[in-house]
């Protein structure tokens, strides 16, 4: 992918797909620690054991000639490539999480990119969709989020793809 | 007739997968982006935006640009469908930022 905020979109997707209602995305970046990455958590159906184990194997997908199975084999590779790695957790009936993370020095890592694009067009035509977006440094933690949720009252998904712009650019500052 | 859990699942992964192809309004024309792994690595998401963004500068209502996260006709990515009730649907291969403009074009001046 060219951006992070590219294969972000595609995780999302795989999330969609497996019937989330709610997606928490973590952007977060230390420049002490020289690492930059994303998480996806999502309360989707998860993965069997068996599934779990293979997922990240290129061209495996449970989704039949809808699935092509190299979103998370790409992931992981170019995480690789980039000094990092990418991991899954999930647990079937409760849902998934997928982290990865790049050297931010790395000059195999890609730049970030529109990550307010990503968000935008994943909440577009999804109003059931809870999206809960994190922006982490070495000295910051932000949170905006969008959808039917308790708690708090939601911002719309305009507002908050806005936020996610600025809370990104704050954070990541030209990476 | 009963079905099978792996049944279900894949009757579910089915309905997952056209959701996003079912829009309220049947009149509408409907603007499909392929955004399965190969679409989005051959940027499927930038060409989304120019043709989201042409569709909101028209103020085309009955336009519906929409997202499909299902992995077909990867060579080809990135693909744009269009969708019109009652007419064949017209599928645009390997589309670049000029072809989605054209597109956009195209639709916006068939919904008015
Ligand atoms: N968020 C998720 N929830 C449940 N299962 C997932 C999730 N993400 C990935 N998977 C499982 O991992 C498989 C491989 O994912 P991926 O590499 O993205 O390929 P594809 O999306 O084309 O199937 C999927 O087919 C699915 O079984
Ligand atoms: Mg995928």
């Amino acid at each position: 992918m060219r951006e992070i905020s590219e294969s972000i979109l595609d995780i999302l997707m795989n999330s969609e797909r497996a019937g989330a209602r709610k997606t928490e995305l973590e952007l977060f970046f230390s420049e002490r620690e020289d690492i930059i990455g994303f998480e996806v958590r999502d309360d989707g159906r998860g993965m069997s054991r068996e599934t779990l184990r293979h997922a990240a194997d290129p061209f495996f997908s449970t989704g039949g000639e809808r699935g092509a199975g190299l979103g998370l084999s790409l992931l992981k590779s170019e995480a690789e490539q980039a000094g990092g790695g990418m991991k899954i957790e999930s647990r079937e009936g409760c849902g998934t999480r997928v982290r990865a993370w790049y050297r931010a020095s790395s000059l195999d890592t890609p730049p970030v990119g529109d990550i307010g694009l990503t968000a935008e067009l994943f909440l577009s035509g999804r109003p059931g969709m809870e999206l809960v977006f994190r922006c982490r440094s070495d000295t910051l933690c932000r949170e905006c989020r969008t959808g039917a949720g308790g708690g708090e009252a939601p911002d719309s998904p305009q507002t908050v793809c806005q936020r996610v712009r600025e809370m990104a650019a704050e954070i990541i500052h030209g990476k | 007739m009963a079905k099978s859990t792996a049944e279900l699942q894949e009757m579910r992964e089915q309905m997952a997968g056209q959701m996003s192809l079912r829009v309220e309004d049947k009149n509408a024309i409907r603007v499909v982006v392929g955004m399965g792994t190969c679409g989005i690595a051959a940027g499927a998401r930038d060409i989304m935006r120019v043709i989201v963004d042409e569709v909101g500068a028209h103020n085309a209502t009955h336009v519906k640009v929409i997202m499909d996260g299902n992995n077909k006709d990867a060579e080809n990515a990135p693909v744009v469908e269009i969708h019109v009730l009652g007419k064949d649907t017209v599928t645009y291969t390997k589309v670049d930022a000029a072809k989605a403009k054209q597109i956009a074009a195209e639709v916006i001046g068939e919904a008015k």
